[in-house]
């Protein structure tokens, strides 16, 4: 065997002894946790056997997967629910609509108030202008 | 499950047509109503909080912010938060589920059929009593069958977070199972 050859057969049993698959973080994470609970849990009562800790949490899975099922809600209530929430949202809609219109119209009449007190606050200063300069020079 | 496009315009339609809205209730109505039985224990209250989620919901709809998340983890959130009000106001006043003594009364003779239903209503008691979070995870993984990453967005946690609450959920159910057999075994010798 050359050397070269030998270098890949050695290579290759180094490959197949490497470890194919490097656990998942959360997996160790949660095995270790689980670990813990279930140490804490069975403090002064004997452990059970990993095998029958499965059997038993298979068991409980498949009363979950019996007993955890999808329950039909009664067509009436649906149905008048849905006749009552659409008239509401109606409603609500509406409302909605008439404040942005009293918004709106909020706006419209302040602006129009500012810009009246703005013209009136001219007119005034132009007015006491004039009034100044009717006055006699040596008047006051 | 993130938002489609679809169901993102259907919610901005919402915000303006009442039949937009209608039509989102007519998807989610079924989920909510689940996740509300479950939590609750019976047809009335659930029928009443799922009335009560929907209409929250029509009067908030316009604040809605698309945030990327599905347009359930805002219905389940309100719900979430309606149930635990439940839940308090009635810590007040003990009542019994109605429904649950109809199961209790209608029993069949079969004593298989009578041992499963013992533990589906032992179950139920023992999920309704855990912490709000499991109970949680546990309709929305058995009676919605969502992924984890499903259940993670609705919940605002992390996928990682979502799969070790399962496990120790399961592992805690379980320990109050072989609890309970033990002390059957024990009072039967």
């Amino acid at each position: 065997m050359s050397d070269e050859s030998m270098a890949e057969a050695v290579e290759e049993v180094a490959r197949l002894l490497r470890p194919r698959a490097e656990p998942n973080a959360d997996f160790v994470q949660m095995l270790g946790q689980s670990i813990q609970h279930a140490a804490y849990q069975h403090i002064g009562r004997p452990r059970p056997s990993f095998d029958r800790m499965v059997i038993e949490l298979r068991k409980l899975v498949r009363l979950l997967c019996r007993t955890l099922v999808p329950i039909q809600p009664r067509s009436a209530f649906v149905s008048a629910l849905q006749r009552d929430l659409e008239e509401t949202a109606h409603e609500l809609l509406l409302v909605r609509q008439e404040r942005v219109w009293w918004l709106i119209l909020g706006g419209v009449l302040g602006t129009v108030l500012s810009l009246l007190g703005l013209l009136a606050a001219l007119l005034l200063r132009r007015r006491n202008g004039r009034m100044d300069a009717k006055k006699p020079l040596g008047a006051g | 499950m993130s938002q489609t496009p679809s169901e993102s315009d259907l919610v901005s339609r919402a915000k303006e047509d009442p039949e937009a809205f209608g039509q989102l209730y007519i998807k989610y109505v079924e989920k909510i109503y689940n996740y509300v039985y479950y939590r609750t224990g019976n047809a009335q209250d659930a029928e009443d909080l799922t009335a009560k989620i929907f209409y929250q919901a029509l009067r908030h709809i316009h604040r809605y912010v698309d945030r990327g998340l599905p347009f359930s983890a805002w219905l389940y959130r309100i719900a979430h938060n309606l149930v635990a009000n439940w839940h308090r106001d009635r810590s007040r006043r003990q009542v019994i589920s109605l429904d649950t003594l109809a199961l209790i009364s209608e029993r069949p003779h079969p004593e298989t059929k009578l041992q499963r239903e013992d533990d589906q209503q032992w179950l139920l008691g023992i999920v309704r009593h855990m912490p709000d979070d499991r109970q949680q995870l546990l309709i929305l993984k058995f009676v919605e069958h969502m992924t984890n990453r499903e259940i993670a967005q609705i919940m605002g946690r992390t996928e990682g977070a979502i799969k070790s609450l399962y496990h120790r959920t399961l592992l805690s159910l379980r320990d109050t199972w072989a609890g309970e057999q033990e002390g059957e075994a024990s009072e039967g010798s």
